[in-house]
């Protein structure tokens, strides 16, 4: 997510390279700007709870590591959303069969308002579960999109398709939901 | 009148909060049932995930991936500095052996010539170079011989031996 340049509220871009430059401030400003969307996609992807802070951690060390290879095709939030979703799907395919999720990994019903979070939340959990059996890119696609709000083209420059591509991946995401949650 | 596609297109922004319906969008949604259901789905997923871990610490996580950033590259320098040297290394020693043992120098004709220092290390054949050349050409010819010819020992050669006799020398041999 990037603000108009000239803002009192400094660009993507301009935060990198003044990180580039040695400025570590700027990358506390991006971990603040762009952490919380990177764990909302880690959880919407699959991640359980109790994972999602090293992911996000991990993820953003992999990604200041080699800042140098953000060019700005790419929004940065969807750069980083990217990065996230390699390092979820090589985590899980390391621990591939001896998985063990805590109690602590299975979000609690909020019991104060029993029928309000069936109502909010009742979608979300068949979303969730929907998301689970879309093709990886339809479902990377689809989230970048419908989550994180990303253009088609930034979209494809992230992972390496067409916005055209992107747009089919999206829509086909949209009608196998509908088709898998109703 | 906005169609499908397009509506759905725009979803993820409204969504958001980001745009507003466009004319037109709303009254198709109320009669298209495909595109109400497509936006309970596009809602759904920009609520996802909302109330995932807000205890999460983003300037002290900011601190400890800048930390993790400056030892990984300081490690990646030292590795390099690491290689650099070994380069470096591996050039000078190659430099010396192909200029040759600091102790031999190559003469103008050709011709190995040693240094004071090298000759301290030559150790002498006695005897060889006392010989004439003659003599030199009867040791070559004994050495480039077949095995057991020629009675330099004054013994009889291997062929002239009988059966008996061969076998006792192999025995010997075997021990």
């Amino acid at each position: 997510m990037t603000t108009s340049p000239g803002a009192a509220t400094p660009t993507d871009q301009q935060l990198v390279e003044a990180y580039r430059a040695g400025d570590e401030a700027a990358a506390a400003t991006l971990v603040g700007r762009h952490g919380p969307a990177v764990a909302r996609y880690l959880s919407a992807i699959g991640a359980f709870p109790g994972e999602v802070e090293d992911l996000v951690q991990e993820s953003l060390f992999r990604a200041f590591r080699r800042i140098e290879s953000w060019r700005g095709e790419a929004g940065f939030r969807t750069w980083l959303c990217t990065i996230a979703g390699n390092l979820l799907r090589d985590e899980h395919r390391k621990r591939k069969g001896r998985l063990v999720v805590s109690i602590d990994d299975h979000p609690l019903a909020d019991h104060a308002d029993p029928e309000g979070t069936l109502m909010a939340g009742e979608l979300e959990v068949r979303l969730s579960a929907a998301l689970a059996r879309l093709p990886r890119l339809q479902r990377e696609v689809f989230l970048l999109r419908a989550q994180q709000e990303a253009e088609y083209a930034d979209i494809a420059a992230a992972l390496g398709t067409t916005a055209g591509a992107a747009r089919v991946h999206f829509h086909h995401a949209v009608k196998a939901l509908k088709g898998l949650i109703e | 009148m906005i169609d499908c596609e397009t509506l759905l297109d725009l979803m993820p922004v409204v969504a958001a909060g980001r745009a507003t319906w466009p004319a037109g969008a709303e009254e198709h949604l109320r009669s298209c049932p495909d595109c109400r259901s497509a936006w309970q789905v596009i809602g759904a997923a920009a609520r996802l995930g909302r109330d995932g871990p807000a205890s999460i610490d983003y300037a002290a996580m900011a601190a400890r991936v800048s930390s993790r950033v400056g030892a990984a590259r300081r490690a990646k320098r030292n590795r390099r500095n690491l290689g650099l040297l070994s380069l470096l290394a591996a050039a000078a020693i190659t430099l010396i052996v192909w200029r040759g043992h600091p102790g031999v120098v190559t003469g103008t004709t050709g011709s190995v010539q040693l240094t004071p220092e090298a000759r301290a290390f030559v150790i002498p054949v006695s005897g060889l170079d006392e010989l004439d050349t003659g003599q030199l050409q009867a040791i070559y010819q004994q050495l480039d011989g077949p095995l057991g010819a020629g009675g330099s020992v004054g013994g009889p050669a291997l062929e002239e031996l009988s059966p008996d006799e061969m076998s006792q020398v192999l025995s010997s041999y075997q021990g």
